[in-house]
C-alpha cells in the first residue's frame, strides 16, 4: 500500500521540508538513517507504512504537505519535538565540517577539530596496519529503544544497554575497586575502551565550547576525543558518554560534537540518553543499591552525609555532579531540578500533587523501598507522607502498582 | 446512547495510564465513553498504542470507538498551539498534547464544553492560557466518587 493511501484520511499540514533538511545534516543523520527512523516510527501506528530515500528527498525539496503522523515521525527522526516541525529554520545548528573545522565557533576549536581528524587517519592507517579495522564490536544501540512513549530516556532499557557495554569492555567491580584514584580510574577506562578497538585522544579544547567529540565513519576505527582541561573525573564521564554515541551511531559517517556539560539541561536526546547509559555504565545500580541500603532518603544529593559522598566518589571516581544527578535518577535522594512540593497541591510544571510526577520523582529504588516497608509494616503511608510534605492519599495513590 | 451528554471530557495519555491501571477507573472510562462523554483524541491514541504491551495501550486499542479523528482544523491549530506554546508543551515528538488542547478549544462553544483530562502541567498551563477547562485525575476521581 502506498503511502498516499495510508494516510489519505488524515489531514495534511505544510511543512517546510528544505529547512528540515538543514536540520538533518546539522545533525549530522544521514538519508537512509533518517528513513529507517521515520519508517520505524510510522510502523508503530500503521505495519505497512513504507518509506524510501527517494520519499524522503521529495519531502525535502521544499514545501511539502504531510499527516500528522508523518510529520511527528519525521520530529522524531530529527529528535525534534512536535511544534518544531512548524518552524524547522529556527533548529538547524550551524553545521562543524570536522574536517575543516569549518563552522565552529573559535579558530580554537576550528584548529582541535582538524587535528581529531589528522589523529582518526592515523587511527585508520594504524588498524590497517594491525588488519583490526573491522574487528571492532561494541554493542548496537537504537535511539528509539531507549526512550519511553513520551520520549524520554526508558530506565529499563538504559540500565541493560549500559550492562551490555560494561560487558563488551570488560568493565567489572571488581576491576572499578582497584580504581585508587581519578586519574587511575581514567587511565584503565581508557585502556578497557582501547582494548576494543576504539581509540581514545585528548586535546586540550576550548571547554566552554566542545567537551568530547566520537566518530566513527565506514572504514575507519571509532574514535573518542576528549579535553585535558577537564578533571579526569569529568573525563571518565565524557570517555562513557562518548563510547555511548559510537555504539548509537555505528558505522555511520557522523561525528558527535558534545558541547559543555549540560546534562540535565538539554533538549536533544541522543544526549539525554548518552548521558543516562554514562551514568549507567560507571555507577551500575546492582553496585550502589547496597552501599546506600541504609542512607535515609535526602532532599538532594547535598543533604548526604559528607562521608557517604566521599566514599561514592572514592568507589565510583566520577565527579559529585555525576553522582548527584545518577542518585536523583534512581531516586536515592531528591532531583533538585524538580520543585520543592506544594503543601497545597498544584503548581509549575512536575508540580508534586500529581501521582505520576511523585513516581517520578521519587524513581524506582524510593518507590520499591517505601512499598515493601509500607508492605511489612515498618513505615507507615502517613510517615512517608510527613516526610515527603505529602497527603496520605497521594502517597497511597504514589505507592499503588 | 445519551444524544445530549451532560459532560465530556477529552483524556489525555497519562490520564489514560493512571485510570484504567484499576477497575473502577476503567469502568467508569468504558461508561463514560459509550455515552459520548469522553473522547480520545487520534494522537492521543498513537502516544498510547506506541508501546504495545502496556495495559492503557491494550485498553485504548480495544474501544477504537472512543477515538476522535483529526479534523484539518484541529490539526492546524495543534500545530500553531505546539509551535506558540514549545516551552509548556513536553519535548515529545507526539503531538498528542497539542491536539488534545486544540480539540478542546476548536470545541469550546459545544454543549457541553469539553474538560481536558490531564496531569501534565504543561497542558494544564496552556488550558489555563487558552481558557479551556481541565481537571486532574485525583478531581476526576473524587467528582465521580471512585
Amino acid at each position: 500500500m502506498t503511502q498516499a493511501v495510508l494516510f489519505d484520511e488524515e489531514p495534511r499540514l505544510a511543512i517546510d521540508g528544505r529547512s528540515c533538511r538543514r536540520v538533518r545534516e546539522s545533525i549530522a543523520l544521514d538519508e537512509e538513517t533518517a528513513v529507517k527512523r521515520i519508517q520505524a516510527a510510522l510502523r508503530r501506528s500503521v505495519p505497512k507504512a513504507e518509506v524510501t530515500v527517494a520519499a524522503l528527498r521529495d519531502w525535502e525539496a521544499g514545501a511539502t504537505s504531510r499527516s500528522m503522523p508523518e510529520i511527528e515521525a519525521w520530529a522524531e527522526a530529527l529528535l525534534l519535538p512536535f511544534g518544531a516541525m512548524a518552524d524547522p529554520a529556527s533548529w538547524a545548528r550551524p553545521q562543524t565540517d570536522f574536517r575543516t573545522g569549518e563552522g565552529a565557533a573559535s579558530y580554537s576549536t576550528h584548529r582541535k577539530l582538524r587535528t581529531f581528524d589528522a589523529f582518526c587517519e592515523l587511527a585508520k592507517e594504524i588498524s590497517l596496519a594491525e588488519g583490526s579495522a573491522e574487528d571492532v564490536s561494541l554493542p548496537v544501540g537504537d535511539l528509539t529503544e531507549l526512550l519511553d512513549a513520551r520520549g524520554t530516556p526508558d530506565d529499563v532499557a538504559i540500565e541493560r544497554f549500559a550492562m551490555a557495554i560494561r560487558g563488551t569492555i570488560g568493565l567489572t567491580r571488581a576491576r572499578q575497586d582497584q580504581w585508587a584514584d581519578d586519574e587511575v580510574a581514567l587511565a584503565d577506562a581508557a585502556t578497557a575502551v582501547e582494548g576494543v578497538g576504539v581509540f581514545v585522544f585528548t586535546l586540550s579544547l576550548d571547554t566552554a565550547e566542545l567537551r568530547g567529540a566520537s566518530r566513527w565513519d565506514v572504514g575507519m576505527p571509532p574514535a573518542v576525543l576528549l579535553s585535558s582541561g577537564d578533571g579526569a573525573a569529568p573525563r571518565l564521564f565524557t570517555l562513557a558518554h562518548e563510547l555511548t554515541h559510537l555504539c548509537l551511531r555505528q558505522g555511520r559517517r557522523e561525528i558527535a560534537l558534545c558541547t559543555p556539560f549540560a546534562s540535565r539541561k538539554t533538549t536533544n536526546r541522543e544526549e539525554l540518553v548518552a548521558n543516562r547509559v554514562a551514568g549507567a555504565l560507571l555507577v551500575p545500580s546492582a553496585d550502589l543499591e547496597p552501599l546506600l541500603a541504609d542512607v535515609p532518603f535526602a532532599a538532594d544529593y547535598r543533604s548526604l552525609p559528607w562521608s557517604v559522598r566521599q566514599g561514592l566518589r572514592e568507589r565510583f571516581n566520577v565527579s559529585n555532579s555525576v553522582l548527584g544527578v545518577r542518585l536523583a535518577q534512581m531516586g536515592f535522594v531528591g532531583d533538585p531540578s524538580l520543585p520543592k512540593p506544594s503543601k497545597r497541591g498544584g503548581g509549575g510544571k512536575g508540580s508534586l500533587s500529581l501521582p505520576v510526577r511523585y513516581r517520578r520523582y521519587l524513581g524506582p529504588r524510593a518507590l520499591t523501598g517505601a512499598r515493601a516497608a509500607v508492605a511489612n509494616g515498618s513505615l507507615g503511608v502517613e510517615r512517608i507522607a510527613r516526610l515527603l510534605d505529602m497527603r496520605t492519599d497521594q502517597v497511597a495513590a504514589t505507592l499503588e502498582t | 446512547m445519551a444524544d445530549n451528554p451532560a459532560r465530556c471530557f477529552y483524556a489525555d495519555t497519562n490520564a489514560i495510564i493512571a485510570l484504567v491501571k484499576t477497575g473502577p477507573g476503567r469502568q467508569l472510562l468504558e461508561q463514560l465513553g459509550d455515552r459520548n462523554e469522553l473522547r480520545i483524541p487520534k494522537a492521543v491514541q498513537r502516544e498510547a498504542t506506541r508501546r504495545r504491551e502496556t495495559e492503557a495501550a491494550r485498553w485504548v486499542r480495544d474501544h477504537k470507538r472512543f477515538v476522535m479523528p483529526t479534523t484539518q482544523d484541529v490539526a492546524a491549530l495543534a500545530f500553531s498551539l505546539a509551535s506558540h506554546h514549545e516551552r509548556l508543551f513536553t519535548t515529545s515528538p507526539s503531538a498528542a498534547d497539542p491536539e488534545l488542547v486544540a480539540a478542546a478549544v476548536l470545541h469550546r462553544d459545544r454543549q457541553p464544553t469539553p474538560t481536558i483530562l490531564s496531569d501534565d502541567t504543561g497542558v494544564q498551563a496552556v488550558c489555563l492560557e487558552e481558557n479551556v477547562p481541565y481537571a486532574t485525575v485525583r478531581a476526576f476521581q473524587h467528582i465521580f466518587g471512585i
